[in-house]
């Protein structure tokens, strides 16, 4: 794969990317370079496979969701090691919400993919996904009613 | 409405159920109207909640310089298998 290919199939994921990373790091600049270390991370991790690999139209597709999945993993990982350090003045729910489900509640609602998508991308069993659904949909529900929100 | 069907109407809402579950629940459905309300309901409720979802756009100065990083990152990468021996060594011993 060459350069030029290599950033065609990046530079389309930057939107979705940054917004899953402002949600685990709510602030502009942690957001923006938490997609830059991901990116990073993913091109110097996957180095060799990115080199050899060639692209037709068949694969186009498939290449893509990899890219957006391991790119993903790479910022989830990223993020929750920096979040111990990082203290957010957000007060809404959601980001009361643990950072694993705010991963979850984002890619399911926001980016629509589903839960056997998302096991992928964040390296979780099925039930980790579902109940991470599950006790966020609960939590924000409950402060919905409670006009909290 | 029994409790395997709240489960199974909890697995559909949440998109859990196999293909042939799929199916075999939403033909139950089209005779059910109890089932077809309360999975309006659940829907409604999710989507008010989801609105409260932050909904947060890239900037054009912070895409350009996210690009600005990937482009360089890749250059210095992709491009290093490509480089001589001599001159990665030579790289090596002028940092």
């Amino acid at each position: 794969m060459k350069r030029k290919e290599i950033f065609a199939f990046i530079s389309p994921l930057l939107e979705q990317l940054y917004q899953f990373s402002h949600a685990l790091l709510p602030d502009d600049l942690e957001a923006e370079q938490l997609v830059i270390d991901g990116v990073n991370g993913f091109i110097i991790k996957e180095k060799k496979w990115l080199s050899r690999f060639e692209v037709d139209e068949e694969n186009e597709g498939r290449v893509r969701r990899i890219f957006f999945q391991k790119i993903i993993h790479h910022i989830y990982d990223l993020a929750q090691k920096r979040s111990m350090h990082f203290k957010s003045d957000k007060s809404d729910a959601f980001y009361e919400l643990p950072l694993r489900n705010r991963a979850i509640m984002i890619l399911r609602y926001q980016m629509n993919y589903t839960p056997e998508q998302i096991e992928d991308f964040l390296g979780l069993a099925r039930w980790e996904v579902i109940e991470g659904i599950h006790n966020s949909r609960f939590t924000l529900m409950n402060e919905l009613n409670a006009g909290t929100l | 409405m029994i409790e395997q069907e709240k489960q199974i109407l909890s697995a559909y809402i949440d998109g859990t159920l196999s293909p042939t579950k799929k199916m075999e629940f939403e033909t139950l459905l089209k005779n059910r109207a109890d089932l077809q309300e309360e999975i309006l309901r659940r829907r409604t409720q999710i989507s008010r909640m989801l609105n409260y979802l932050p909904r947060v756009g890239l900037s054009k100065e912070a895409r350009e310089n996210i690009e600005q990083e990937v482009k360089s990152t890749i250059k210095q990468v992709i491009d290093q298998k490509n480089e001589s021996l001599w001159e990665r060594i030579k790289d090596t011993f002028s940092r």
